[in-house]
């Protein structure tokens, strides 16, 4: 998707007592790989939440390439900071196969639901885990099959929220790797957050840092 | 002169045609309950479901037309107070109190009716050997409803019990959603409890369904599982009430456990020795 952008009019976000973006307006351009940065509890995963729709806005206006989060989502793949564990007893492949057309109505064909979730793992690197149980995975492990849940329908934009945060220095160039190959390959383009530094410097696309600091983003 | 066999009478094989229909219930809808960790409510329901079927013997309706009634309208305000996946606490108080007032209800329209003790015992324990081809009829359409609504919701159920923020964050409403898969659910129940009575057709529901999950196989294979797993709890305590004068109940509940625990015997089985030997060494 060339020319994604992200646009926020007026917007303001609380949760509780906590504002988190007080009356925020700016365009900003999600092209390739945009890092959101900020210290713990400053509010990116709920920034991120509002994004995917799921925290409604104190008042303001946000829009995903000019429309607002609950239309825009269809075409996001949202990875949140903690990934779900309510069916711990269930096979890693059955729980990427709920993800592919999910929302539809019906019972999938079982047959290419696999071989499509089977692709996916493969793609983040996940693919021996298929059969274990989700809960015995590590965090590292989990975080690996938690992206290929996000890629399943495969989004314009991605929304992870610290992809980094469990991962062995090996598979942070690896996932890197992998988010300009989803850039290249698809015009995929991400909106992560993260903490530590990135070794992206001979990354092949474009990269923005932006920093939410006290009810404000700085881009 | 022999004996005759037990499929010679009629009334036997509506048995076993009855327990075959609510198996296809119980092992399906149990194993999505007890994977949405709903097992209060799949123990509540039916006894919601009962105290509809006492309403409808003291108004001289039949009894299975209170029960869906009942159970359906009490899996109804149960999916509405389910506020989200953030209070299972609060889940399982309105689940009690929904289950604490339909009981007092129940008593109530008991005492009124004035003929508990016969019906009581039948809508408590169940009445298997008694369905006639009526009941039957509408037994299986029962079944037939609630399996359609189970295939119709099957993608967006399993997306929201599996990856609950995944789907949220599509859209989907698991308060909705949620409320629609108890009603389904309270359709099975009503239907179970008509075999195995309202006061042990959960071990039907949750027997079957706890070894399925224990062996961790994949959704579909996990309900097959299940099913069979019902329809051998069922027709074998069939065949072993025949011989041994015990109730059907008695070998559905007591089989549930004993499926769970072959299920845990064939898990330890499973790991290979490196293995054990890891875990015992954490
Ligand atoms: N539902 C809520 N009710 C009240 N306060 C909340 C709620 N959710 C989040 N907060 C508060 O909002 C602030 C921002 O939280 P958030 O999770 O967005 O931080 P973050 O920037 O993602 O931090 P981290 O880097 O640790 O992930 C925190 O102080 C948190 O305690
Ligand atoms: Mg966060």
């Amino acid at each position: 998707m060339k020319g994604a952008y992200l646009s926020c009019r007026g917007v303001s976000l609380q949760v509780g007592r906590h504002s988190i973006l007080h009356h925020a307006t700016l365009d900003l351009p999600l092209e390739g790989l945009t890092i959101l940065r900020g210290h713990n509890g400053a509010g990116k995963t709920c920034f991120l939440r509002a994004l995917m729709g799921l925290l409604p806005l104190r008042s303001g206006q946000l829009l995903i390439n000019g429309r607002p989060p609950v239309k825009a989502r269809q075409h996001c793949g949202y990875m949140p900071q903690k990934a779900d564990d309510t069916a711990p007893m269930l096979p890693v492949i059955s729980h990427v196969m709920a993800c592919l057309k999910g929302t539809h109505w019906g019972i999938p064909l079982p047959n290419r639901t696999r071989q499509k979730a089977k692709a996916l793992l493969e793609e983040t690197g996940a693919l021996s885990l298929a059969g274990k149980p989700l809960g015995v995975l590590s965090g590292g492990e989990r975080q690996r099959v938690a992206l290929a849940q996000t890629l399943a329908n495969a989004p314009d934009l991605l929304i992870l929220d610290e992809p980094f945060a469990a991962l062995d220095p090996k598979s942070h160039e690896a996932l890197l790797q992998l988010f300009a190959r989803l850039h290249q390959r698809n015009g995929t383009n991400l909106l992560i957050t993260a903490h530590g530094p990135l070794k992206t410097k001979n990354l092949p696309l474009p990269i923005r840092e932006i920093t939410l600091k006290e009810g404000t983003l700085h881009v | 002169m022999s004996e005759p066999g037990l499929f010679t009478f009629p009334f036997m094989q509506h048995a076993f045609l009855g327990c075959f229909l609510v198996s296809l219930l119980g092992g399906s809808l149990g194993w999505l309950m007890l994977l949405r960790r709903q097992a209060f409510a799949a123990h509540a329901l039916p006894h919601i479901g009962f105290s509809g079927a006492a309403a409808a013997v003291w108004l001289h309706f039949p009894p299975l037309v209170g029960m869906v009634a009942a159970s359906m309208a009490g899996g109804f305000f149960m999916g509405r107070e389910q506020q989200g996946r953030g209070h299972p606490a609060q889940r399982d108080t309105m689940t009690g109190l929904i289950l604490a007032a339909s009981l007092g209800i129940g008593i109530w329209c008991l005492h009124e009716a004035n003929e508990a003790s016969s019906q009581t015992t039948t809508l408590l324990f169940g009445d298997v050997l008694g369905l006639d081809g009526p009941t039957l009829g509408l037994l299986a359409g029962l079944v037939a409803a609630c399996l359609a609504g189970v295939a119709l919701l099957w993608r967006p159920l399993l997306f929201i019990s599996l990856c609950p923020s995944l789907a949220e964050a599509q859209g989907l409403s698991s308060t909705r959603l949620g409320q629609l898969f108890l009603l389904l659910a309270a359709l099975a129940a009503a239907a179970c409890a008509e075999i195995a009575g309202a006061l042990l057709c959960f071990s039907l529901m949750i027997g079957p369904a706890s070894a399925a999950l224990k062996l961790e196989l994949s959704p579909f294979r996990g309900i097959v599982c299940s099913v069979l797993g019902a329809l051998l709890l069922s027709w074998g305590g069939l065949i072993l009430s025949w011989y041994s004068n015990i109730p059907l109940p008695f070998w559905i509940s007591l089989g549930g456990v004993g499926l769970y625990l072959l299920a845990c015997a064939l898990m330890k089985g499973k790991l290979p020795p490196s293995k054990i030997r890891k875990i015992h060494q954490n």
